[in-house]
């Protein structure tokens, strides 16, 4: 029975079914609640999550489906250059202020994680961890090994902050009164990467394509700025 | 026929980013981002030629994430002790950064319409 059990968990099926379904389901979720807080992301990995640890299935049987669904991050990535495309006329009427944005953001970020951190006695591995949070995950999993933080910790922060931003973006424009849309895309890209661009994308085209631009002048700003602080 | 066409153009400039990422210390996403960016703007590529592929990914775009989410069950070990913690301080502080990036933006282009209009009046 283990073996049936072991070798159907192992079918890159299993994991590719589970989450699409569960996707499926959290879309379905949020439509009836229609509230951000019912992100379907996120009820969909505790969904899958449930599964996993129920059935008992080892993370790399998953990871042969989970593998293949995570792979589209590269290309979604790069297909953000189209929403991107698609608002140069905007983007160039407001080259910089998009640029200063995006670098205040960076520092913001890495300054109030080190505060933070500090405050509350964090392990300093684990802050050069979660520095580099706010920026998408491959560039912070770079910055994090490049300066010996714990990339999984790393991988976390950035999932959490992702999901922050992209269920708080809507609340988080009525409660700073972000009345320019261009700011509200920068604000969710530079400190919710792609996940929060998802949200962005659906609030409107000009906040989806700054959250995409965004992600990518705030990674290169974060980057530089690792750097130079050590 | 036509989505498959799309996808290999998607596809190529992923795996040009690959290569560039030997070349440049950029992660190979964010190059292959701005060099869809660069064939788009050339019109190299022509956004017809993408859209719909394009659409799609983008707009699932979320879904994609779930694994990785997954994975961070495995790895709660590293965090004992201060999961709570962190938790905190990503929320905050992705507060923060938000608040940060979209005053900024707003300041500075307020900033620059200012300035246009001095020109115009000394104009």
């Amino acid at each position: 029975m283990n073996e049936f059990l072991d070798s159907i968990y192992q079918s890159p099926f299993f994991g590719l079914t589970i989450t699409t379904a569960a996707y499926l389901f959290g879309v379905f979720v949020n439509k009836k609640l229609k509230t951000p807080l019912a992100n379907p992301v996120v009820i969909a990995s505790v969904i899958v999550i449930a599964i996993v640890a129920i059935l008992d299935v080892p993370l790399e049987y998953y990871n042969k489906g989970g593998d293949m669904i995570a792979m589209l991050l590269a290309p979604a990535t790069a297909c953000l250059a189209v929403s991107i495309y698609r608002q140069r006329e905007i983007l160039g009427k407001n080259l910089i202020p998009v640029l200063v944005g995006c670098s205040a953001a960076s520092a913001a970020s890495m300054g109030s994680v080190y505060l933070l951190c500090k405050l509350l006695k964090v392990d300093e591995r684990l802050i050069v961890s979660v520095i580099p949070k706010s920026v998408t995950t491959p560039i912070a999993m770079g910055i994090s090994e490049q300066h010996g933080g714990i990339v999984p910790v790393t991988v976390a922060a950035v999932m959490i902050s992702g999901i922050t931003g992209a269920i708080a973006a809507p609340y988080l424009i009525k409660l700073f009164r972000i009345k320019n849309p261009i700011a509200a895309g920068i604000g969710i890209g530079s400190c919710s990467h792609a996940l929060g661009t998802s949200k962005a994308i659906e609030i409107g085209e000009t906040e989806g394509a700054m959250s995409g631009i965004a992600i990518g002048i705030s990674g290169i700003m974060t980057t530089l700025f690792a750097l130079i602080i050590s | 026929m036509k989505l498959i066409k799309q996808m290999t153009i998607i596809f190529a400039v992923c795996l040009a980013g690959v290569i560039l990422s030997k070349l440049i210390p950029l992660p190979a996403t964010i190059l292959a981002m701005a060099l869809m960016l660069i064939l788009l703007g050339t019109k190299i590529v022509k956004v017809e030629n993408i859209e719909e592929a394009s659409g799609l990914i983008l707009g699932n775009m979320a879904m994609f994430f779930i694994p990785s989410n997954v994975s961070i069950l495995e790895n709660l070990g590293y965090m004992t002790g201060n999961i709570l913690k962190l938790i905190f301080i990503c929320i905050i502080t992705t507060v923060i950064t938000f608040a940060a990036g979209a005053y900024t933006v707003t300041a500075v282009s307020a900033l620059q319409k200012k300035l246009s209009k001095k020109d115009g009046d000394a104009k």
